[in-house]
């Protein structure tokens, strides 16, 4: 009999829910943003010439030369990193928050109750859980607005 | 003396009227993943069967059993959703076979695979040791400091108000059927997760005013693979067909370890 093999899954049975597809987002900013920090290290750290002697020059070649050099269209390599991740640190905080105040403070989940037959509401379609989540799109809707605004705002003439 | 006639009692005839029911029939195919094990691998085979409005899923499936192909290997035992034995993957989302009507899917062919993150077996039929030995893992049984007088020398059953019930009542209906463990994504992302199910018998035990054992059960699950392994996608919840809700009991536990408050 086979043991170690599992039946795999059906994707779109997670791609269905708003509840679904912030775990998705809130494990894939996390990686992200994880790896923006070792990257974020690395260049400053380079830049600061890992400790030894270092001169403006070095800086200004590393941070200018390199980041802030490269651009795509009339933006530059470091603006559009910077954009991505502010999106991915709003997405990540709010979702992050959400899931803080109800883990720790419980606020929001239901009371344990008796059923109501047919089909009690699952608490992840509770009001006070709806709200959570239209809150979470809805401040990281915004923050991609501003964030839009200031990093693309000339360019688009705002 | 009295007369034959009577003595006979009479006999009124009470007629109920029954509701109608109307049959309605189609043709669906069934689109079924079956596994060989001596190949040790997957394979649809389509089937096509009349239906009725009646007709359930396990219906269906013993139906093409019977008349079209022996070979198909499928789990059932109480045929009305009490034994959580016939669980599958119904039109990509995990349900009972025998409480999942085709005709209400609405859809002219309808996929049954097996049940997913869980070994198979054969066909449609899944292994449960994994899933099981989670759930015993967590001690989903009453513990009392004083097992000499729980098991030998117990005078009274131990009280418990309506209230007490309440915190847990609704996870106990819980069938082990494996739906939630088959849904969740966490489970899919890390093979040692403990997964739904067990995790919310966790709390069922521990949320019982008559258990002394939740320090050491909460100790369990209090680990990387226990509860904080859960992101809450609710997807356990949304497909659990007895309405357990196994997403709020480990945001429960959860909250139990976080503020050290029992319930």
């Amino acid at each position: 009999m086979q043991k170690t093999r599992r039946v795999s899954p059906r994707w779109g049975l997670w791609l269905r829910g708003l509840d679904e597809w912030l775990v998705i987002f809130q494990k894939v900013s996390g990686l992200a943003l994880a790896l923006y920090l070792i990257g974020h290290v690395l260049a400053v750290s380079t830049a600061l010439g890992f400790g030894h002697n270092l001169t403006q020059q070095q800086w200004n070649a590393i941070i200018f030369g390199v980041l802030e050099k490269p651009h795509i269209g009339a933006v530059s390599v470091g603006a559009l990193l910077e954009y991505l991740i502010g999106i991915l640190l709003a997405i990540h905080g709010a979702n992050g928050f959400r899931l803080i105040l109800m883990q720790w403070f419980g606020i929001g989940l239901p009371k344990p109750s008796r059923h109501t037959f047919p089909r009690a509401t699952p608490s992840p379609n509770a009001t006070a859980q709806r709200v959570y989540k239209y809150s979470v799109a809805i401040i990281t809707i915004i923050f991609i607005i501003l964030a839009t605004y200031d990093v693309f705002g000339a360019l688009l003439g705002w | 003396m009295a007369t034959a006639s009577s003595s006979e009692a009479s006999v009124e005839t009470i007629k109920i009227k029954l509701p109608e029911i109307k049959l309605e029939k189609k043709e669906v195919i069934f689109k079924i993943k079956r596994y060989d094990p001596e190949k040790d691998g997957f394979y649809w085979k389509e089937y096509k069967l009349t239906i009725t409005n009646r007709t359930t899923i396990l219906d269906a499936l013993l139906r093409i059993k019977e008349t079209q192909d022996p070979t198909l290997a499928v789990r059932y035992s109480c045929r009305m959703g009490i034994c959580g034995s016939c669980g599958m993957v119904i039109n990509g989302t995990p349900r009972l076979a025998c409480e999942t009507k085709p005709y209400d899917l609405g859809t002219s062919t309808i996929t049954v695979e097996p049940l997913s993150n869980v070994p198979p077996v054969k066909d449609i039929v899944t292994d449960f040791d994994k899933f099981f030995s989670n759930h015993k893992s967590v001690s989903p049984w009453l513990i009392r400091k004083d097992e000499k007088e729980q098991f030998e020398d117990l005078k009274e059953y131990y009280p418990q108000t309506e209230e007490e019930l309440d915190n847990y009542l609704q996870f106990s209906y819980c069938i082990k059927c494996g739906l939630c463990y088959s849904a969740c994504p966490l489970v899919f992302l890390n093979k040692e997760y403990l997964g739904p199910q067990a995790l919310a018998q966790a709390y069922r035990w521990s949320a019982d005013s008559r258990d002394q054992g939740a320090e050491l059960r909460l100790k369990l699950v209090d680990t990387d693979n226990g509860v904080w392994s859960c992101n809450y996608s609710g997807t356990c919840s949304k497909v659990c067909p007895k309405d357990v809700d196994p997403a709020l009991a480990i945001n429960m536990v959860k909250k139990m370890l976080l503020t050290g408050r029992k319930r």
